[in-house]
């Protein structure tokens, strides 16, 4: 059900799509947290994809990196559809058959499915590993990036449920393998660039014996047998094409063995900044210096390496405001014995590390996991951490006390930016072998949902059922002179900050708004958006439980 | 003057009870306390010699040299026969680098303690070697520079003792100067082939600079020549340990424990290799057996120190760290991790004195110098913060 209805505000228009009690004429103070409960509550609506990551004797270490999933409308019709990237044949690198196909599925809603790959024209080709949506060519259609193994593929969204390989005309087809990429206009011209995380030199001919060869055990090979790769940035020209700035930007200076990428501008000047995760070597930072330079300085932020100062294994990461102090934290998750880091930006004095303050330390100690999020999944005004749970190796209990498959985790945010684990029901503990995740209100109840690829299981669709939470606003922002998806806009309700990005987790992307929940208040007195383009827009009285479409003011 | 110190002592019965308190509590290790109930005694009863002479050993044992040699001195003026305090003396001066007054001071006490077995050995060092036991003693006081110039000075004299160029690898090694450290461990071996405690002695040196492959092949060759050498089997434990192979590190650990269980360090990389593996269950009984056990082994505390803080207790771990500290101040890894606890609680100029003495004890430790940049970082101390990063950065 959608209404539409203008709204005063002080700069601009909003639409209104009604979803639960659009009450405009109740005025609460917005007051989120402490009413609400901890209790997040999931169930699995399940979802028609099976991994295939093509799995050898020889383990090729392509075949555990696998399974890059996206959250994003491509219809246009108010219902987010989900498309998972496939493996292939190893290490031939060839989709031999339907069940390598990379898959779209188009939602129906009521958490039904169906499959339209053909029609859209999205099977793909060769071993693909992540996705990253958004509308690069600001035409109100959500695109396509797919990476993988020797090259990466630029989908086109025609609109009537088609898509066009545009990869050759565009010039990012790479050739490398990228696992992890996003969108994000680094320049701030309103034309959406490209960022492609890089990961191994890797070839099937110097496939290294790795394991107990005195057991005969092989195992899939730790990153320090293979070199590491400079990552690529692609600066959008606009006319469908983009130019490869990786070296006159500096980004092509730092090799390192990138696995996940996600943006936010961390020091408040208005240029979103990149963080990168490397798979045990220190992360990168890449701090926008403007003019199409960018500076590396995780070390001198001191978000390089957790505090212990070990190399972890930096799997998919979040970048964002998970304090509601304003200033955007960084979380991401790694292996069993490495905890999931999170740093806190302290602003001025950089990022500290906070894993052990926050509980998060004691509580993913024992976990390893893929692809992390923070998101108020029960509306609190806190967000909390989902991160899809398995290991890398799929041996690894002949060597460590860790487990191969294992349960996702859930992990409530509060006030003073404590977690506390949220125990689920038996049916969502299934020890499996997670890998990407999106987010995003896949019934638009105003409840976040996960979708979260499995290798060699139908994949998991996380229904959020939790009962008595909060209010909610989701802001769907379309750019006029920024980009069409508001990508970098900041959004601030009270203490709050979130921002639109679509990179979130490991090798997958969340094209869903930018999410608030609000407590028990039942308005928003005050939204402020400041958008890539310089604007700043403030919408007051705004009403809760809904999702409001909010188009960016030409001042 | 006995007598007269005896009335003095029961007029003070109060100062008596400090004395016992302390006294036990630097029997079990627990220096810091036995300091402290020290102190009470002998501002109580400030003419006994007992107390002064057990508060200058306290503070000895914990580095506090400088403060310990006028206690220690003072004591010996109330009762000029103590022995026993002469000799805590000697050791003091020794590791404060004062060779010259520690000698005379441990002649006077085999002349009067014929039957003093360590107060001997130590003389004999001076002989003998002309300063070996009083490198060693620097070497156990931090003091690496003052030990390596003694043994350098014995090795110029033309020293063909094995253990001279063993601990000089060691001071160097301390020092960071790795090329140094691997060029006097060469000479050990060449005096000394074939000995498996001097190949465990390079192994253990290799590993710390990082250098695992070499590392590897020297313990292989250790554990050749004597399969059951308990400190090659811990090294090649601490191998598999690095590989991530803490099953098969677990089986060596059990086995060096089996082998020699009067080694506390055994205990310690067993009860390590359970944390690791999260048994924190069976890691908890095998650390509390072993402090009771070895109660002034101070990794055992340190390792127990981590348990908690893997647990989530941070309360338990922090004076488990300051209690491995009072036990051995020279532990990098303790002034490591209460360096980051301190950091953590946003504390940073109080983390610095923590994390340099890290540094101190431990300069080819990177991780180290990452939490200095970052405690100089919290301080905003650009500078200092941009040198310790250049410094991780250099390092293996």
């Amino acid at each position: 059900m959608r209404h539409s209805f203008g709204l005063s505000t002080r700069s601009g228009n909003i639409t209104c799509r009604v979803r639960f009690g659009c009450a405009l004429n109740v005025l609460f103070l917005l007051h989120a947290g402490a009413a609400w409960g901890q209790t997040i509550r999931f169930r699995d609506a399940g979802i028609g994809f099976v991994l295939e990551n093509g799995a050898t004797p020889e383990k090729h270490v392509i075949e555990t990196m696998v399974g890059g999933v996206a959250a994003f409308d491509f219809d246009g019709d108010g219902l987010t559809d989900i498309f998972f990237a496939n493996g292939a044949t190893s290490p031939g690198l060839l989709k031999t058959g339907e069940k390598f196909s990379n898959r779209l599925f188009r939602n129906l809603g009521g958490f039904r499915f169906k499959d339209v790959t053909a029609e859209a024209g999205l099977a793909g080709e060769g071993y693909c590993h992540g996705v990253a949506a958004a509308d690069f060519d600001n035409d109100g259609r959500v695109d396509l990036f797919v990476t993988g193994v020797r090259g990466n593929r630029l989908y086109r969204n025609l609109g009537g449920g088609r898509f066009e390989d545009v990869t050759a005309k565009a010039g990012v087809g790479g050739g490398l393998w990228s696992i992890g990429a996003g969108w994000f206009d680094f320049d701030n011209d309103g034309l959406l660039d490209l960022f492609v995380a890089n990961y191994l030199e890797w070839s099937p001919d110097a496939a290294p014996y790795c394991g107990d060869p005195a057991r005969g055990i092989r195992s899939y090979c730790h990153p320090r047998n293979y070199r590491g790769l400079a990552n690529a940035l692609y600066r959008n020209r606009g006319d469908g094409t983009f130019e490869d700035v990786s070296a006159k930007s500096g980004i092509a200076a730092h090799v390192g063995k990138a696995m996940s990428v996600s943006f936010a501008d961390y020091d408040g000047d208005g240029r979103m900044d990149v963080f990168v995760t490397n798979d045990k070597m220190p992360n990168s930072l890449f701090h926008n210096l403007g003019g199409g330079k960018f500076e590396e300085v995780a070390f001198e932020l001191g978000v390089a390496l957790p505090d212990h100062g070990r190399d972890v294994s930096g799997m998919g990461s979040d970048f964002r405001d998970y304090d509601n102090d304003g200033r955007p934290d960084i979380v991401f998750a790694a292996l069993a014995g490495e905890t999931f880091p999170l740093f806190r930006n302290a602003g001025a004095t950089g990022f500290r590390g906070w894993g052990r303050r926050s509980g998060l330390d004691v509580m993913s100690l024992r976990r390893s996991g893929w692809s992390p999020a923070l998101a108020d999944l029960n509306n609190d005004g806190w967000k909390d951490l989902f991160v899809s749970g398995a290991h890398v190796s799929d041996n690894v209990e002949m060597f460590e006390a860790a487990h191969y498959k294992a349960a996702n985790f859930v992990a409530a945010g509060s006030a003073g930016g404590v977690f506390h684990e949220v125990p689920m029901e038996p049916e969502l503990q299934r020890a499996r072998a997670h890998r990407g995740a999106a987010f995003a209100d896949f019934n638009n109840d105003g409840r976040v949902d996960a979708v979260v690829s499995v290798i060699g299981e139908r994949a998991e669709l996380w229904e959020n059922v939790t009962a008595g939470g909060g209010s909610w606003l989701t802001l769907k922002l379309h750019g006029t002179r920024s980009n069409r998806d508001g990508i970098g806009a900041e959004v601030r309700i009270g203490s709050q900050v979130n921002h639109m990005t679509t990179s979130v987790g490991y090798a997958s992307s969340s094209h869903a708004g930018v999410h608030f929940g609000l407590g028990s208040a039942r308005v928003a007195e005050r939204v402020e958006i400041r958008w890539p383009s310089g604007v700043r827009q403030v919408l007051t009285n705004v009403a809760a439980n809904r999702a409001v479409d909010v188009t960016e003011p030409a001042k | 003057m006995t007598a007269l110190l005896a009335l003095c002592l029961m007029a003070e019965p109060a100062a008596r009870q400090h004395l016992e308190r302390g006294f036990a509590l630097a029997q079990k290790g627990d220096l810091k306390g036995a300091e402290a109930e020290l102190r009470m005694a002998v501002k109580l009863a400030p003419d006994d010699p007992q107390a002064v002479s057990i508060l200058g050993i306290a503070l000895s044992q914990q580095g506090k040299l400088a403060e310990a040699t006028p206690l220690l001195e003072r004591a010996l003026e109330l009762a000029p026969g103590d022995s026993i305090t002469r000799f805590n003396l000697a050791v003091n001066q020794l590791r404060a680098g004062n060779a010259a007054a520690a000698r005379p001071n441990l002649e006077r006490v085999v002349r009067e303690q014929p039957d003093n077995k360590q107060a001997a050995a130590l003389l004999a060092s001076f002989r003998i070697e002309g300063g070996y036991g009083a490198a060693l003693e620097l070497y156990r006081a931090g003091r690496f520079g003052d030990s390596r110039r003694l043994l350098e000075k014995m090795a110029e004299q033309g020293s063909r003792d094995p253990n001279v160029f063993r601990l000089l690898a060691w001071c160097q090694h301390r020092e960071g100067r790795a090329a140094e450290s691997r060029a006097a461990m060469a000479r050990a071996l060449e005096l000394a082939p074939g000995d498996p405690a001097l190949l465990a002695n390079a192994a253990q040196i290799l590993l710390e600079e990082r250098q695992v492959t070499e590392a590897r092949a020297v313990v292989a060759k250790a554990l050749e020549l004597a399969p059951g050498h308990e400190p090659a089997v811990k090294l090649q434990g601490t191998l598999y340990l690095g590989d991530g192979d803490l099953k098969r590190a677990l089986v060596e650990f059990e086995r060096a424990a089996k082998l020699d269980p009067e080694d506390p360090e055994a205990v310690e990389r067993l009860g390590t290799v359970q944390r690791l593996l999260f048994e924190y269950a069976a890691a908890r009984m095998t650390l509390e057996r072993g402090v009771a056990r070895f109660p002034k082994f101070a990794r055992l505390y340190q390792a127990a120190a981590k348990l908690a803080l893997d647990e989530g207790v941070e309360g338990r771990a922090t004076p488990l760290f300051e209690r491995a500290l009072a036990l051995d101040a020279t532990l990098a890894d303790s002034h490591f991790e209460l360096g980051k606890l301190l950091l953590d609680q946003g504390r940073a100029a109080d983390a610095l004195a923590h994390l340099e003495a890290a540094a101190k004890f431990d300069g080819s430790n990177r991780q180290t110098h990452l939490a200095l940049a970052n405690a100089y970082r919290a301080l905003g101390r650009r500078e200092d913060q941009a040198r310790e990063l250049e410094r991780y950065r250099r390092l293996p």
